[in-house]
């Protein structure tokens, strides 16, 4: 009886921290209401700079990150298999992804090596978009998914540029899992 | 369970709480209103300034809404407070408008790593900078029993590494007061001319965040660690009577002392005046490695003291090269 009086607290706040810590790292702002055609082609469309107007010039994500993310986004998409292709600056394509960076810190491995505790992170914040091109002029894009996305490197032996991966990464799992949700729901509605 | 115990544990469910809610707060607004049109009334939202969303129930199914689709938020008295909730993340009307506009969206115009405009912002802001100042000691420990806190100076040689690091040379003397009243209680001071100063040289790598004068940021922050050596130079002489008997004593300064290793780590703030020349001021702290042990050879007043502290302030110019 003591030993648990003595542990459960400890279980409790163990508890709260795996979970805290297990939690999503985005917050869906458009959920997907409709299946995606399979076959359908998708691109990468532009990733555009939404930081605060202070932000420092300096500070920002280069030309190279974020090619680097729009690779990612490829490779993942690709991966999951949620499109027929993923084409890179494919104007024909029927599906675009495009984003906006809203928080960014490149971090510094030396200082996670050296101090730790979060300081020296690298993160970044982003909002994805999932856009279903107008099929002609009497038609507007629509935003079909959305959310914004999260992550964090804190561990020195990992590159901060790991949270473009990270992002791409939960991106294509969010969708992927939402597809997945309505898909089951298809099925099971035309066999009922 | 213990007293201490459930302290800690308090202390660690507050923390672990503190985490989870990260940053989110409940607050209502008569009106939320997107660049697309759309408008939510009367709501009870919750702002999480970490994902850049505002959330709230609408048909009991909760709705995120991204800070970027937002075009104004009205509290219960129907005034703006989108810039109270949204922060930096308010942009104009206009700005906004041209990019809810997807026809008209913003361009992408990131920087290469070699570009000319990112290299200018990220170029240290000197190459070599030198820093004077007054400094203000005040020691602390058993050690320094008998001194009384003083003013030195201390000049230092900053070498960039890169935009936030760079190699800190410092040469420092803090000149510290002898308290014979603590040194010899009882005695009467006939004459003082006691001198005591520390001498300290360090080498550290210092962290600067700022300032930057083509970024128009005016103020940084800097912290620095390293080592170095410090001697202890106790010079000049005093006369001391002892009021029962009349005796004379005479108390001669020992001269300079072995260097002994130390340590030191301080922060202060630069505010930029011009782009070549600023203020600065700031706190070090020094823990000196004195290793004194009692019973060697000869008088030992310290006891078994290993580590002596010094605390100074510091307030001076710095011009950048």
């Amino acid at each position: 009886m003591n030993f648990w009086k003595r542990t459960l607290p400890l279980f409790a706040v163990m508890a709260i921290l795996i979970a805290s810590g297990c939690a999503k790292n985005y917050r869906i702002t458009q959920e997907l209401e409709a299946p995606i055609d399979r076959t359908a082609i998708a691109t990468i469309g532009e990733i555009v700079d939404l930081l605060p107007d202070d932000f420092d010039e300096g500070k920002k994500p280069t030309a190279e990150q974020i090619d680097a993310f729009k690779s990612h986004l490829t490779a993942q998409l690709r991966d999951k298999e949620i499109f027929g292709a993923v084409a890179y600056d494919e104007p024909d394509a029927e599906y675009v992804v495009e984003g906006s960076v809203l928080e960014f810190k490149k971090g510094s491995g030396l200082v996670r090596a050296l101090i730790g505790f979060g300081i020296g992170s690298a993160k970044v914040t982003t909002e994805l978009k999932l856009i279903k091109k107008a099929k002609g002029p009497e038609e507007q894009d629509e935003v079909i998914f959305a959310g914004n996305f999260k992550q964090t490197v804190s561990d020195w032996t990992e590159s901060g540029d790991k949270i473009f991966e990270r992002v791409a990464k939960d991106f294509v799992k969010a969708l992927k899992k939402r597809m997945k949700k309505l898909e089951k729901e298809m099925a099971s509605g035309k066999e009922s | 369970m213990g007293c201490k115990m459930r302290k800690i544990y308090l202390l660690l469910f507050v923390v672990a709480v503190f985490f989870t809610v990260n940053q989110a707060w409940a607050a209502t607004a008569s009106l939320v209103e997107l660049f697309d049109g759309t408008t939510y009334e009367n709501v009870e939202f919750r702002v999480d300034k970490s994902y850049k969303v505002i959330s709230f129930k609408i048909d009991g199914k909760k709705k995120n809404i991204s800070f970027t689709d937002i075009s104004r938020i009205l509290d219960n008295n129907g005034e703006d407070v989108t810039a109270r909730y949204l922060g930096k993340y308010m942009k104009t009307s206009q700005a906004m408008q041209s990019q809810s506009d997807m026809t008209v969206q913003k361009k992408e115009d990131w920087l290469g790593e070699t570009d000319p405009i990112r290299e200018k912002y990220n170029k240290p802001l000197w190459s070599v900078a030198f820093p004077i100042s007054a400094n203000f000691s005040i020691p602390a420990g058993s050690y320094y029993q008998g001194f009384k806190a003083g003013l030195g100076f201390s000049g230092e040689i900053l070498i960039s590494i890169n935009r936030n690091l760079s190699l800190r040379g410092t040469v420092s003397k803090s000149g510290m007061q002898d308290d014979l009243e603590e040194i010899a209680p009882g005695f009467r001071i006939i004459d003082d001319n006691l001198k005591f100063n520390v001498w300290k040289y360090y080498i550290s790598l210092q962290f600067s965040n700022g300032p930057n004068w083509s970024a128009n940021k005016k103020m940084g922050l800097y912290g620095f660690g390293g080592i170095g050596a410090v001697s202890h130079k106790l010079t000049g002489a005093a006369i001391i009577q002892d009021p029962a008997t009349d005796s004379m004593f005479i108390i001669i300064g020992s001269g300079e002392g072995d260097s002994k290793l130390a340590l030191t780590s301080g922060f202060g703030f630069v505010g930029l005046l011009s782009p070549s020349f600023g203020v600065e001021f700031g706190s070090t702290i020094d823990v000196i490695i004195v290793g004194t042990r009692q019973g060697t050879a000869g008088y030992d007043p310290y006891g078994n003291v290993q580590t002596a502290l010094l605390l100074d302030f510091h307030v001076g110019l710095i011009t950048f090269l």
